[in-house]
């Protein structure tokens, strides 16, 4: 017979969702047209690149690594598209060149951790200057606009039957993001390698192959990100995507996914997402300051992280 | 135990998340009659291009090798405000509701366009909504899409970055909400009205007066000027580079060479080496206030006396030239911006012809003027003795 759970427990398994839940209906209360579907949709929209480079993220810290580097290499995407469109080239070239530069970028973070035996925080810390200098030194430092209209609406300012094209990037990479990571051996083998590296070695799983496969999937999410940052700004910027690599990890770590590796939820993750997103955008209209958005942030993280600590803990005594 | 930690956790939650939130500015309309701006009173406002003439920046920055194709709606002209600090607010007709993104406030001059704003919609009774967009564009983007749903009258902004601001103005010019913008132009979209400084004169007249220096106390002109500008082309560099740069035309023997950062600190270690090295060293210059923190700090631990200009007001760089320690700036106001800008405002939602560009005064500032114009910077009341005391 199915065990019926209590109330406490569902609570614990819906917090994500509850907490949702709460901030809607509290900034639905305050501000009314934070309701208004147009505002969630731009909600949606202006969260969509981190949305995708936390899927990314998810696998990394499931493996108990993670990426600094992913911010420097949406600016490094976003810099080469716009020159190399500026100089002539195709959009039909560019745009296979940089989602292969930017699965490039990630791949070499991974041999450099694999091979070098280098810490990921280390490894990506270094990537993360070299790339952001790189997109700086081919773009003099300046903002190279993107003149390409049909560009910049594929993958920032258009629509689709009113939902925009970030919007649908972002469900796309989550089809793909949960099918690899819940129905794959990839996703099977993240979770066991976070576990427990040691076993996971001894049970024959190619433990460098797999940590090099996420790290470029994580260079490819990045790139995406890319592509939708300079969609929604007309323009590669060198200084795109400063605080990315940090929020893609919060909002994974918001949704439930360990730091230290082993668990992880592609799940969660867009819902440490949403969280983020609701929390931006309702602060926002509700006339907070970047400062005061910063705090809140900050609170929320530390207090859902240390919930989720403790939540853990007790499920750990009534297994025991 | 585990109870209280979770309760006190989600008290802290509840009291950030309500402390972030603003007072509700929701508009109440109120009939008045409306006192406008005359801008071709010539005590006020002097006239540069006519009314009537179709007004932009482009020509100004592709010069200087600034890509720009942005437009300007106004129709009357551009003119430069002579009125010193006091700006007269014309006054509405009725209480509007008008949104301000600042670029960012954790700068003095950020800081005191936010000031000056808020001080200047209270007085006129305009509704603000305000926003820091933390230098980020994405942000500026987001919170003008939330303001066209809440239906604001205007919007005013201080771009955080030149290009990939056009969306947001764009999306405001669909909705037929005016756009004004302050401080640095954006260099793509089309706004309503633009409130700027002539960057090319601030720099000239840091320029001018290093080299006034110069001459006065004998040097052969002959050496090398360093000045501390952004890694980065920005639109207000390359301007104060042009008239720092035309300030030693005539001299062939000076060398004026760039050195760049971002930060205070990193000025601090581009500068270190060279003042501490080189003795060909007639100047520095900081041609923003970050970049003269650095030359000021660099120069005082050296424990040499070289002749440092600067551009911009921040308070730290009024008390070095108090202190001797910086010869001057060229200064503009921020919160006189402010001003100029929510004029603008007003007199466009009234439908009053305005100028498409103000042009602020810039002045510069030495030890003989600096504690007169320290309230012009930061309000009435403010002092300078003040502020060295600590109470500023």
């Amino acid at each position: 017979m199915k065990k019926r759970r209590s109330i406490g427990q569902i609570l614990i398994d819906f917090r994500t969702i509850l907490i949702l839940i709460f901030l809607i209906a509290i900034f639905t209360y305050l501000k009314p047209v934070f309701i208004n579907p147009i505002n969630l949709l731009n909600m949606l929209k202006r969260q969509s690149f981190t949305m995708i480079a936390a899927f990314g993220m998810t696998f990394l810290l499931t493996l108990g690594v993670f990426d600094m580097s992913a911010g420097s290499t949406v600016a490094l995407v976003g810099i080469v598209l716009a020159y190399g469109l500026n100089k002539g080239v195709s959009a039909a070239i560019m745009l296979p060149a940089v989602i292969l530069l930017s699965i490039l970028c990630g791949f070499i973070n991974g041999i450099i951790v694999v091979k070098g035996k280098i810490p990921a925080f280390l490894t990506t810390l270094a990537t993360m200057n070299i790339y952001r200098g790189l997109a700086q030194t081919i773009s003099d430092g300046k903002t190279i606009s993107i003149k390409l209209k049909w560009l910049t609406n594929l993958f920032g300012n258009g629509t689709v039957f009113g939902i925009p094209t970030p919007v649908i990037i972002m469900l796309i990479f989550l089809v793909i993001a949960a099918f690899l990571f819940y129905k794959t051996k990839l996703g099977f083998y993240c979770r066991c390698i976070g576990g427990n590296t040691e076993a996971s070695k001894v049970a024959g799983i190619n433990v460098n192959l797999i940590q090099i496969v996420a790290f470029c999937m994580m260079g490819l999410a990045a790139g995406a990100a890319g592509l939708i940052e300079c969609g929604l700004m007309n323009a590669g910027m060198p200084d795109l995507g400063a605080d990315l690599a940090m929020d893609a990890i919060a909002a994974a770590v918001l949704g439930g996914t360990a730091i230290s590796g082993g668990l992880g939820t592609i799940w969660g993750t867009i819902g440490g997402a949403l969280i983020m997103g609701i929390l931006n955008s309702g602060l926002a209209l509700m006339g907070a300051q970047t400062p005061v958005q910063l705090l809140v942030k900050g609170f929320v993280i530390i207090a859902a992280i240390l919930m989720d600590n403790m939540l853990k803990s007790r499920k750990t005594v009534v297994k025991a | 135990m585990k109870k209280t930690l979770a309760f006190a956790l989600a008290l802290i939650m509840s009291v950030s998340l309500f402390s972030a939130c603003g007072k509700d500015t929701g508009g109440q309309d109120k009939e008045m009659t409306a006192a406008l701006t005359d801008f071709s009173d010539p005590k006020l406002f002097e006239q540069i291009e006519p009314v009537g003439t179709k007004v932009d920046l482009n020509d100004y920055y592709n010069e200087l090798g600034v890509e720009c194709d942005m437009g300007i709606r106004a129709t009357g002209g551009s003119v430069k405000w002579l009125g010193g600090g006091n700006v007269p607010l014309p006054t509405p007709s009725k209480t509007y509701t008008i949104a301000f993104s600042d670029y960012y406030t954790v700068d003095e001059v950020g800081a005191m366009y936010m000031e000056g704003m808020k001080q200047a919609a209270e007085e006129i009774g305009v509704n603000l909504i305000t926003q820091d967009a933390d230098y980020d564009q994405n942000l500026q983007n987001q919170a003008i899409e939330q303001w066209i749903l809440q239906g604001v009258d205007a919007v005013i902004m201080t771009p955080c970055d030149f290009y990939a601001c056009k969306d947001g103005i764009e999306a405001l010019h669909e909705a037929g909400i005016p756009v004004i913008t302050l401080d640095a132009p954006p260099c793509a979209g089309e706004v309503d009205a633009c409130v700027v400084y002539d960057a090319v004169e601030q720099g000239r007249q840091a320029g001018d007066a290093l080299r006034e220096y110069l001459l006065a106390n004998g040097s052969d002109m002959k050496g090398t000027i360093y000045y501390g500008t952004l890694p980065f082309i920005h639109p207000n560099a390359v301007t104060r580079e042009k008239g720092f740069f035309q300030a030693f035309e005539d001299y062939p023997g000076i060398e004026i060479k760039a050195l760049t950062g971002e930060s205070p600190e990193d000025h601090y270690t581009a500068f270190e080496g060279i003042v501490a090295g080189d003795d060909s060293i007639l100047g520095l210059w900081g041609l923003y206030s970050s970049a003269t923190y650095g030359i000021m700090n660099v120069v005082k631990a050296s424990g040499k006396n070289y002749p440092i200009t600067s551009v911009d007001n921040d308070r730290v760089i009024l008390e070095g030239i108090y202190n001797g320690e910086v010869l001057g700036s060229s200064c503009y106001s921020a919160v006189e911006g402010s001003r100029l800008a929510l004029m603008l405002a007003i007199n466009i939602l009234e439908g009053n012809e305005v100028p498409a560009i103000i042009y602020q005064t810039n002045t510069y500032i030495d030890k003989s003027n600096v504690e007169e114009m320290f309230p012009v910077y930061y309000g009435e009341g403010k002092t300078l003795a003040d502020y060295m005391a600590g109470n500023g």
